[in-house]
């Protein structure tokens, strides 16, 4: 069996330059301490029993798992983490089949907090962010209160709560998806939550629904009723691009070895004006003059308009349009 | 399109569906005892046939609660600003958009008030990716008066001009084991 929790700035914020002294794993007061190589400051990774200092036997019907983090960086504080699986009463995940881990997955900064356990199909699940390979799959449409389709959610994040947050589609096609937890799971309500890192400040009902027979792997289709439409204005009003107003110059890399990039962008009141950028040496000399595009890069290879290359130095470049100087920079040319 | 929430660079969290992938990324650095300056160019691959959307957590250093400031964001595939949202000082979000079979790249820029005798750039938390960087490299520019003693990752090259020092790193297939850390 292998057991994941990572746990990110959750409690207390492991330094990145001085790991966590010890991660002790206990399982029914029989306990274990992780070698320290499994241990980064912001997770444990998958744990197996090669992992573990000493054997542990952990029971496949049902157990509690318990997690006790010392670290020294703040005052060899514990911090403790757990979970119940199985038969047990309490039990957050069902006992995992052959071919099946525990996944423990908790996000917890500032007031933001989802967690998420489920047995998943690989051990790689263990690690943060390679979640998209979760067990089942919901897909479907949303429909408003008027039975219309939702579509264009593009600026904030929304999920619908289950045991695990789902994913909304922009198109109006929902795609999530739906933790295991017990074999013969029936799931009851959802709700539509709004996730947009300043914790989960709104919330909308849908229409309850049952899910059946949810196995891992398996996709559900499912449409989904809001029962309010609080949220939906919001979402789309949100579609828009402001106004560009400001001149943008930016020169990468810089230092540079054998090429380097300008990307210009004019404000929306110039985008039809055409102008160069041109490149001087420290005494002042110019090198080479290089027409841009408004709103591409163009690359300057560190040659000058006879296709001599230059020598390492401080180079100055100067944008201009319309015979007016723009803006200015310096970089770094290295050979 | 999907929606999907990958704390990002480093920190990716729970995420649900499709995602992007993180595949390169060139950074330079300017120290100068006082301040660190970040200006980083971060390139994100969509691999499938949906665009993707996902808010990407970019992770500040915030050991001794060094003061971050001068942050800038920009999509040089879109050619516009990127508005963040500074999350106490973690570090920012962002919003992320990727055309089906498509690449972004974004420019993230941030000033560091340093306090002690280090900086650091967040590195190890790319491991969140699940996957090395195809390709990472890292510029220090310091003025040669400034010496740095030691660093979490010796460098490839270094090179003195015009009173100043740069250093170069060049990995490929990088999967940071450490966070990039200058000591002075």
């Amino acid at each position: 069996m292998e057991i994941s929790s990572p746990f990110s700035y959750e409690g207390y914020y492991f330094d990145s330059l001085v790991l966590p002294d010890s991660v002790i794993l206990k399982v029914s007061n029989r306990e274990a301490k992780l070698k320290m190589t499994y241990i980064n400051e912001f997770s444990l990774s998958v744990i197996t029993s090669d992992s573990l200092s000493v054997p542990l036997t952990i029971n496949r019907d049902g157990d509690t798992i318990e997690f006790y983090t010392y670290s020294s960086l703040y005052g060899n504080q514990v911090r403790t983490d757990g979970l119940i699986f199985g038969n047990l009463p309490g039990a957050s995940v069902g006992q995992p089949v052959s071919g099946y881990s525990i996944m423990r997955s908790t996000w917890k900064v500032h007031e933001n907090s989802i967690t998420v356990i489920c047995l998943t199909k690989t051990s790689s699940l263990g690690t943060v962010n390679n979640i998209q390979e979760f067990s089942g799959t919901l897909e479907g449409y949303i429909y408003d209160m008027n039975d219309q389709p939702v579509t264009r959610l593009l600026q904030t994040y929304y999920y619908f709560v289950l045991h695990t947050p789902i994913t909304l589609n922009s198109d109006g096609t929902y795609l999530t998806q739906i933790f295991r937890r017990f074999p013969t799971e029936q799931v009851g309500h959802l709700t539509v939550k709004e996730y947009n890192f300043e914790g989960w400040n709104g919330s909308v009902n849908i229409e309850p629904f049952e899910l059946h027979d949810i196995q891992p792997d398996t996709v559900v289709v499912q449409d989904i009723h809001l029962k309010n439409n609080d949220y939906v204005g919001t979402a789309v009003e949100n579609n828009h691009s402001p106004r560009n107003n400001t001149l943008t110059l930016i020169n990468y890399p810089n230092p540079f070895n054998t090429s380097t990039n300008f990307f210009v962008q004019l404000p929306d009141g110039m985008k039809r004006k055409a102008g160069d950028i041109s490149i001087y040496n420290m005494r002042g000399e110019l090198i080479i003059t290089i027409p841009f595009k408004n709103g591409a890069s163009v690359r300057w290879d560190g040659k000058d308009r006879n296709g001599n290359v230059m020598p390492s130095g401080i180079f100055y470049y100067q944008l201009t349009i319309e015979q007016q100087r723009m803006k200015t920079g310096s970089m770094i040319l290295l050979k | 399109m999907r929606k999907i929430v990958c704390l990002l660079f480093f920190v990716c969290l729970p995420t649900f569906g499709q995602r992007a992938d993180f595949f390169r990324e060139d950074v330079t650095f300017r120290l100068d005892g006082f301040f660190l300056n970040v200006e980083g160019y971060y390139w994100f691959l969509n691999h499938s046939s949906k665009p993707v959307h996902s808010n990407i957590f970019y992770p500040f250093p915030n050991y001794s609660g060094e003061k971050i400031d001068s942050i800038r964001l920009y999509n040089l595939s879109a050619g516009r600003e990127t508005e963040f949202k500074r999350e106490s000082k973690y570090g920012i979000s962002f919003d992320l958009s990727i055309a089906s079979f498509d690449t972004v790249l974004f420019q993230v820029g941030y000033r560091q008030e340093l306090k002690g005798d280090s900086a650091v750039y967040i590195l190890k938390t790319t491991q969140g990716w699940g996957q090395p960087i195809d390709r990472a490299e890292f510029r220090l520019v310091v003025p040669d008066s400034l010496i740095v003693k030691k660093f979490s990752y010796p460098p490839d090259k270094s090179y003195l001009i015009e009173k100043k020092k740069i250093y170069i790193w060049k990995m490929k297939d990088f999967m940071p084991v450490r966070d990039m850390v200058y000591y002075f």
